[in-house]
């Protein structure tokens, strides 16, 4: 009994796991990474990708978020402290992590209306 | 390779070589009509150029009336709303012109001794546009709108002269009111409402181009067809010149000799942006020399050079999206031919460019 109750202790105590999050570049929109088979379809079609765009997205405290360009066009990411420099199609980012709390905007500097807001939460 | 391919991906292949093959022929000045094998990319291509409902988007925070819109067309022309009473927003965005002017550096109240920096811009399909200026540095139109007014190069007004003026002309107060179900006296924001409202239902006029993507085969010439297909491939245009709009409305280092930073000003860290400017719309473009942000390229000859090269600075920022390409003389011809297909015939009842008289 008291060594379940120990390991039960244990386990919420430890923080979770951090995760490396991808996020896809497709027709000058984030998408979730669940749409990469579609994506070029959606690239063709700006109307239907526009509905499928990612706005926002919550992240815990030491999450990363990786930039995978599917667009036909470069792209250039870049946040409050980081610039992820010129992303040509195809071009896989290195992880970006958000370690601190709080909320964040990420836009593409060439196409300004390519936004994404990212909330970090912080640890419970 | 074909032995890993399937059906779908053989027929493809098939197009695209056909494709390839049919932006190369004007090469050696033989210039054929597309085969029947590649309709179907034509078609596809044609799709992506489709203009959108006749519906202009206006935004939430200053929807259309025709009031709004009538308001606004008269302080667009009235010349007596500047520094000096001498310019109106037509004397850098006219009409005949495609909503813009015919010089590298306009002329607004600094006169010629010290014009603008930078050509001004169309006013074609703002409606659809997601950011304003050359560098992007105003989010909205009514935002745009507030900084040309009162920009020193170009009207040159406070907001409390220019209502100055507005109520010392008595014509106006009966308009704004009408325009904004007012009892008030007419204030900034609804004069820049009004001339946002205005100004978002300048939309191009229906082109051959656009009769010839709704299926009309005699719209445009052999040679503008053929411009069309090296546009989509060999030259690259589309790559940026994208969409019904012909932009995709990105920030790019095109790599002319210039020494203004463009975007770079408001993003000094960001490597892309410097030098970079907006890609513009190509609609009406033969009508909207000279061109490129700083007038420096007087013809659409000399533009396509100048994108033949890859660009003529090759500084660090320079677009990926761009690279050297090679054309005959007659493609240059070709895509020029296709060029001109962009431009609406003019109207003189056309309700939208006709000067109006002037409000008492």
């Amino acid at each position: 009994m008291k060594i379940t109750i120990i390991f039960s202790l244990l386990i919420l105590c430890t923080p979770a796991q951090a995760k490396i999050l991808e996020i896809l570049q497709s027709g000058r929109t984030f998408l979730e990474s669940t749409y990469e088979k579609q994506a070029k379809a959606l690239n063709d079609n700006p109307e239907e990708t526009r509905k499928h765009a990612l706005k926002e997205i919550t992240l815990h405290l030491g999450d990363s978020l990786v930039f995978k360009n599917l667009d036909t066009i470069a792209h250039n990411v870049v946040g409050v402290n980081f610039d992820l420099n010129v992303q040509k199609p195809g071009a896989i980012s290195t992880p970006q992590i958000f370690d601190k709390a709080g909320v964040y905007e990420i836009s593409c500097a060439i196409h300004p209306k390519m936004k994404l807001k990212v909330i970090v939460q912080a640890a419970p | 390779m074909f032995l890993k391919m399937n059906s779908r991906k053989i027929s493809t292949y098939c197009r695209l070589v056909l494709l390839t093959a049919l932006t190369l022929l004007p090469a050696s000045g033989i210039t054929q009509e597309p085969t029947s094998t590649s309709t179907t990319d034509i078609a596809i291509l044609k799709k992506k150029y489709t203009r959108p409902p006749n519906a202009v988007p206006y935004p939430e925070t200053n929807p259309y009336s025709a009031e709004k819109a009538h308001l606004g067309k008269l302080l667009f022309f009235d010349p007596r709303l500047s520094k000096y009473k001498n310019l109106s927003c037509v004397s850098c965005h006219h009409p005949g012109m495609g909503w813009e002017i015919g010089l590298a550096r306009p002329i607004g109240s600094g006169g010629v001794s010290d014009p603008m920096p930078r050509k001004s811009q169309t006013l074609l399909n703002l409606a659809w546009a997601e950011s304003f200026f050359w560098d992007g540095r105003s989010e909205t139109l009514e935002e745009q709108i507030k900084v040309a007014l009162q920009a020193q190069r170009a009207i040159a007004l406070t907001p409390s002269e220019l209502l100055k003026t507005i109520q010392s002309i008595d014509g106006y107060g009966p308009l704004f009111k009408s325009a904004f179900q007012s009892k008030e006296s007419p204030t900034w924001d609804q004069a820049v409402q009004a001339l946002a409202t205005f100004i978002r239902g300048i939309v191009s006029g229906k082109t051959p181009f656009d009769r010839w993507i709704q299926g009309d085969e005699t719209a445009i010439s052999r040679e503008a067809k053929n411009g069309f297909l090296l546009f989509n491939g060999k030259a690259k245009c589309a790559t940026c010149h994208s969409r019904w709009n012909f932009t995709d409305g990105g920030y790019r280092d095109i790599g002319l000799a210039s020494s203004d930073l463009g975007r770079g000003k408001s993003m000094p860290h960001v490597i892309t942006m410097q030098y970079a400017f907006k890609t513009p719309s190509l609609r009406e473009i033969a009508a909207r020399a000279p061109y490129m942000h700083d007038g420096s390229l007087a013809t659409l000859e000399l533009v396509i050079k100048e994108y033949e090269k890859g660009g003529s600075v090759k500084r660090p920022g320079l677009s990926p999206d761009l690279s050297a390409i090679e054309l005959s003389k007659s493609e240059e011809q070709d895509l020029i031919a296709f060029l001109k297909t962009l431009s609406s015939p003019i109207s003189s009842n056309n309700e939208l460019t006709t000067i109006p008289p002037m409000v008492f």
